[in-house]
């Protein structure tokens, strides 16, 4: 009878436990990597609303990429004060480099998963509190529009505009294989807007990025 | 002192993992199985808006049913070019069938998918929209109603995200089938033919 030592033990269970350990490490690198927010009618911390004519960044997400590279993202806002024939653009856009910044223009409203690596520790949900909106420093390539709504003329007796987005994003719109974001890399994605009119006042607003396995 | 032999070492390993292994196998189903598109003002793509007063499918994300069979899937859209008391009908529907289901030439591939070469998110180029063969039927997961555009709104938005089952109706978990295929679908029936897509996004991935 062939009895086995305990390196031979060690061996048999490292062998038969690689598959395991394989499955393991892939979805535990996305595990529960997401930063996320939701605000109000009334709630601290609502953007404040653009007041230029130019496309500025009213809030965002920030996270490390962990695992897959590719997440689960949502945007929604209500503003009220629009009057017949103001416009809205709506952006919902991402950025991505080795280490974002934002600038002081940013407050955090929301939890975010950080990485114990610096400087990758600044994971969270973020909104305006300036009229010309957030920047982005040591930004990375171009950002990437990932949903747009094209110009949204208001109409007559219209004045509050809704907006609601859900979708699977990668670091592509045009590629039809999955194209991920570089994990150790950080991602952005913020809702940006571009308001004719200047009286505008958020109600509510949220957003969310979660990795996917 | 007890020395287990190799078989025995063996089988104690399997004894130890067989709980792990169960509830890997059951995430690994449905691992990465997904398929999604978004895309913006001025993107090759874009659905082509229908011209006629019936119901036509303008986009739809196709996958295999690799796990639960419970799926998280979101459709969003923006058109332009609506005038006052158009009307809108927007249908967010599935099909099933084991194998076999077809597009027509009209689906135009857009976005990636897991599994099969086919799988991925597919636009219409035709004014007819796309055809489905095959398909097994559908099933409205989330439809509008009738929507009527107000004066000078000449701008429609639309956003649903939500989790699907092979019902509407019960209460209970009705999982799509396991190995079948599944389309999730955006359907409009737009009572004037001027309108344009400005954006369209489509998701759709299983849950665990």
């Amino acid at each position: 009878m062939e009895q086995p030592d305990l390196d031979e033990v060690e061996k048999l269970i490292a062998q038969r436990t690689t598959g395991l350990r394989a499955g393991v490490a892939d979805i535990r690198g996305s595990f529960r990597n997401r930063a996320f927010a939701n605000m109000n009618p009334g709630n601290a911390g609502l953007p404040t609303a653009p007041n230029t004519g130019s496309v500025i960044i009213v809030g965002g997400a920030l996270i490390n990429v962990l695992g897959s590279g590719i997440f689960q993202a949502s945007a929604n806002f209500t503003v009220t004060g629009a009057t017949p024939t103001d416009t809205l653009v709506v952006d919902v856009a991402s950025q991505t480099n080795t280490s974002l910044a934002l600038s002081v223009a940013g407050v955090k409203v929301g939890p975010g998963n950080n990485s114990s690596l610096a400087p990758l520790q600044n994971a969270g949900a973020y909104t305006s509190n300036a009229g010309a909106g957030i920047s982005v420093t040591s930004s990375g390539p171009i950002a990437i529009a990932q949903y747009g709504t094209g110009t949204y003329v208001f109409g007559t007796g219209a004045s509050t505009a809704t907006f609601g987005w859900e979708g699977v994003i990668m670091n592509s719109v045009l590629a039809t294989a999955e194209t991920p974001f570089t994990r150790g890399n950080q991602v952005f994605l913020y809702v940006s807007m571009n308001l004719s009119g200047g009286t505008l006042v958020f109600q509510s607003f949220s957003i969310s990025l979660v990795e996917l396995p | 002192m007890f020395q287990p032999d190799r078989d025995e070492v063996e089988k104690l390993i399997a004894e130890r993992t067989s709980g792990i292994r169960a509830g890997v196998a059951n995430i690994r189903g449905s691992f990465r199985n997904r398929a999604f598109a978004n895309m913006n003002p001025g993107n090759a793509g874009l659905p082509t808006a229908p011209t006629d007063a019936s119901l036509i499918i303008v986009g739809a994300a196709l996958l295999n049913v690799l796990g639960s069979g419970i799926f998280q899937a979101s459709v969003d859209f923006t058109l332009t070019g609506v005038t006052a008391t158009d009307t809108l009908v927007i249908d967010v529907g599935t099909q099933t069938v084991a194998s076999g289901l077809t597009l027509s030439a009209a689906g135009t591939k857009v976005g990636p998918g897991n599994g099969a070469a086919a799988n991925g998110v597919y636009t219409s180029n035709a004014a007819g929209g796309i055809v489905v063969t095959g398909g097994g039927g559908a099933l409205i997961q989330y439809g509008s109603g009738t929507y009527v555009f107000g004066g000078g709104a000449t701008t429609s938005t639309f956003g649903w995200s939500g989790v699907i089952m092979n019902s509407v109706t019960a209460t209970t978990e009705t999982p799509f089938t396991r190995g079948n295929q599944i389309l999730l679908t955006l359907s409009l029936n737009l009572s004037a033919n001027a309108l344009v897509f400005q954006s369209f996004g489509m998701s759709i991935y299983e849950l665990t």
